[in-house]
């Protein structure tokens, strides 16, 4: 009955009002920006960081994280009416949930799509209870060795499963990692990569990056791919009665919510593999299971219930690897975990025991949050519609300023806009040349911890490189990240040499992430 | 287009093996230590050389194929002009003139018609923000108007 008071503990934490005003303003902001096609609950969050200093660390966390499973719900809701994806995670649900809109079960559409989530993220948040404590404990055995390789893996599959070139990937994370070297070497006191700039010394912002990278970047090519603004079909009030499914179609719920449930939070748990792969192979797993494949993307229930409930559910179970290992396994955990490091909270396996009542408080202020968005979210509808109508021209400025005074307020300095303006121009660059800038963090956050434990290991083994292959967890984990690599290589190498003109699409991507 | 395209992407991928090889250089100029008490320089050699192979490795990596929008110089520009605008104003000038430029330069970036009635509004409505946000319940040691010129805020 531990568990029992240690959710009395969160409760305790998150029940304060504190708590539960900035969960719900995480979880409103996390909808709106959701909704909104223009900016994702990445540059959100980003945008955020420096908001929470002012506040508790476990309420700063409770509402970043808010904005975080809050904007799942939003770019569904986007998806079902307008057939316009907020998120990429929800470009899947306008499948089936657009089709039910034009066939006049746009109601019934946004219920499942609330109610499939809710159930989702109850699902994952019981598996977060169950394991993060207990990976926690077994991480408690890692020393240095272990973790220099489990931060290997965690950025060799983020690479590896995210869509895209895997080269370019690695490329960008590599590129993070050196970034975490800029400033001082703790060790030595060295300067590194500072260019002789003192407020370098410190080391890159990480709220400037995040910002540049993800904010500024982003607006750039939104202003670029304009047209999205057109034509917004108009959506006549929703009455509660057109919501609520027949008992047929509820019997028909039941099962793709669990079998989404179950594959998102197992593939959220996984580094490197967010909402999107999660949702698209939910997907495909209920097409495959259906006995009449033919009535997908026509406006089957199972289209939107199966995606919803896994998409939502890996956003929880993200935070096992966070949470128990100190390891973000997206870059959103590691903008969250940046965010706990600046609010002097160390993360890591003893991060459980040290920090009860934050890490049990942010547990149950997820179920807060997800009853919140599902009370709140079937009335508010029509209010979001409206809010997506917010013009380029209103919106940018405003998230400009956000940025500029944001990154101006993590230090007071004007310096740190100087930086996120240069990573805003590297952003733009970087995603003009099909490099994805997303594992830029990763590495960032890990860059400094790998250095670390790489320096120890070699220590305690007197310099000897072998005992990363030595030790067997370690070496499991590598050999893994080698797999990762190597083996979509060689596949690519074989289709390449078969004759079939293979191109990296996204869908391909997804179908191969799937089997 | 496509040529176009393919040179542009080998070019910058050619950057990136230059700056892998750019950090192991700097790495080289910084202790290295032993592998028994590696120093400052070890891992940015390793990092440096992890960037320089995938960089060759990106070299022959085909794009994807998927269309992109034209290099948007412009916005990007203009965009960079708007918040260093802020950043150069905020101290000198306050936050509300800091804000106007801002918010004027990233409409000259967006290329929309915009009325001048919703930009002010867009700037009166940032400026209230930013006061009650950020100089009321932050605490942000910035004045709305600067009383004199002193640079750095």
């Amino acid at each position: 009955m531990e568990i029992l008071s240690n959710l009395a503990l969160g409760a305790e934490t998150a029940f304060q009002f504190d708590a539960i005003l900035f969960c719900f303003v995480g979880v409103f902001v996390g909808t709106f920006v959701g909704a909104l096609p223009g900016i994702g609950p990445l540059a959100a969050i980003s945008v955020a960081l420096p908001l929470t200093f002012g506040l508790q660390p476990t309420v700063a966390l409770i509402m970043l994280a808010g904005i975080f499973y809050g904007a799942q719900y939003g770019g569904s809701v986007t998806s079902i009416l307008l057939n316009l994806p907020g998120t990429a995670s929800t470009a899947v649900t306008a499948l089936d949930g657009y089709p039910m809109t034009k066939r006049g079960r746009a109601g019934l559409a946004l219920f499942i799509n609330a109610f499939a989530s809710f159930c989702g993220s109850s699902f994952a948040i019981v598996l977060v209870i169950g394991f993060a404590p207990l990976i926690a404990s077994v991480a408690l055995t890692f020393n240095s060795t272990e973790y220099f390789s489990v931060m290997v893996l965690g950025l060799v599959a983020a690479s590896t499963l995210s869509n895209g070139s895997t080269a370019k990937a690695l490329v960008m994370t590599s590129l993070g990692l050196l970034l975490g070297l800029v400033g001082m070497d703790l060790n030595s006191g060295t300067m590194r990569f500072t260019f002789g700039v003192l407020e370098l010394s410190d080391g890159v912002s990480l709220v400037a990056v995040a910002m540049g990278l993800f904010g500024v970047a982003e607006i750039v090519s939104k202003m670029t791919s304009s047209g999205s603004h057109a034509a917004r079909p108009r959506i006549s009030g929703i009455s509660m009665r057109a919501m609520l499914p027949s008992r047929e179609e509820f019997g028909r719920l039941w099962a793709p919510i669990l079998r989404g449930s179950v594959l998102g939070s197992a593939i959220g748990a996984l580094p490197g593999a967010g909402p999107t792969i999660a949702s698209f192979m939910a997907y495909a797993a209920e097409k495959k299971w259906a006995r009449d494949p033919g009535k997908f993307g026509q406006g089957a229930v199972e289209g939107v219930a199966a995606p919803e409930a896994a998409n939502n559910a890996s956003v929880q179970s993200a935070f096992i690897p966070t949470l128990s290992l100190g390891i973000p396994g997206d870059v959103v955990m590691a903008i969250l975990l940046g965010a706990m490091m600046m609010h002097g909270v160390v993360p890591g396996p003893q991060f459980i025991s040290s920090e009860p009542a934050m890490f049990w408080g942010l547990i149950v202020s997820f179920w807060i949050g997800n009853v919140m968005l599902l009370v709140l979210n079937l009335p508010l509808i029509g209010i979001y519609v409206k809010i997506l109508s917010v013009p380029g021209r209103i919106l940018y400025p405003a998230v400009i300023f956000f940025i500029c005074l944001g990154s101006y307020s993590v230090a007071n300095n004007v310096f740190d806009i100087f930086v996120t303006l240069l990573f805003g121009v590297l952003g733009y660059v970087l995603i003009w040349f099909e490099y994805s800038p997303a594992p830029v963090l990763l590495g960032f956050i890990l860059g400094p911890l790998m250095e670390e434990n790489l320096r120890r290991s070699l220590v305690i083994a007197h310099g000897d490189p072998t005992v990363f292959l030595e030790r067997p967890v370690s070496m499991a984990l590598l050999s893994i990240s080698l797999l990762l690599i190597v083996v979509p290589a060689v596949r690519y190498a074989i289709r390449r040499s078969g004759g079939s003109r293979w191109r990296a699409g996204t869908e391909i991507q997804e179908s191969e992430a799937g089997r | 287009m496509t040529a176009r395209r393919s040179a542009a992407d080998i070019g910058f991928a050619m950057c990136i093996v230059a700056l892998g090889c750019y950090v192991i250089y700097a790495g080289t100029q910084l202790p290295v230590g032993t592998i028994r008490r590696i120093g400052p320089g070890f891992f940015p050699i390793g990092i440096g050389a992890l960037i320089a192979v995938l960089g060759v490795v990106c070299v022959f990596d085909r794009p994807s194929g998927a269309a992109r929008d034209d290099f948007n110089l412009y916005g990007l520009a203009f965009v960079s002009l708007a918040i260093l605008a802020f950043a150069l104003l905020v101290g000198s000038a306050g936050l509300f003139p800091a804000t106007a430029a801002a918010v004027l330069l990233t409409n000259v970036a967006g290329k929309e018609r915009v009325s001048p009635l919703a930009v002010l509004g867009t700037i009166a409505g940032l400026c209230a923000t930013g006061y009650v946000v950020f100089i009321y319940a932050l605490r942000l040691p910035v004045d709305p108007f600067a009383a004199g010129l002193i640079p750095g805020g």
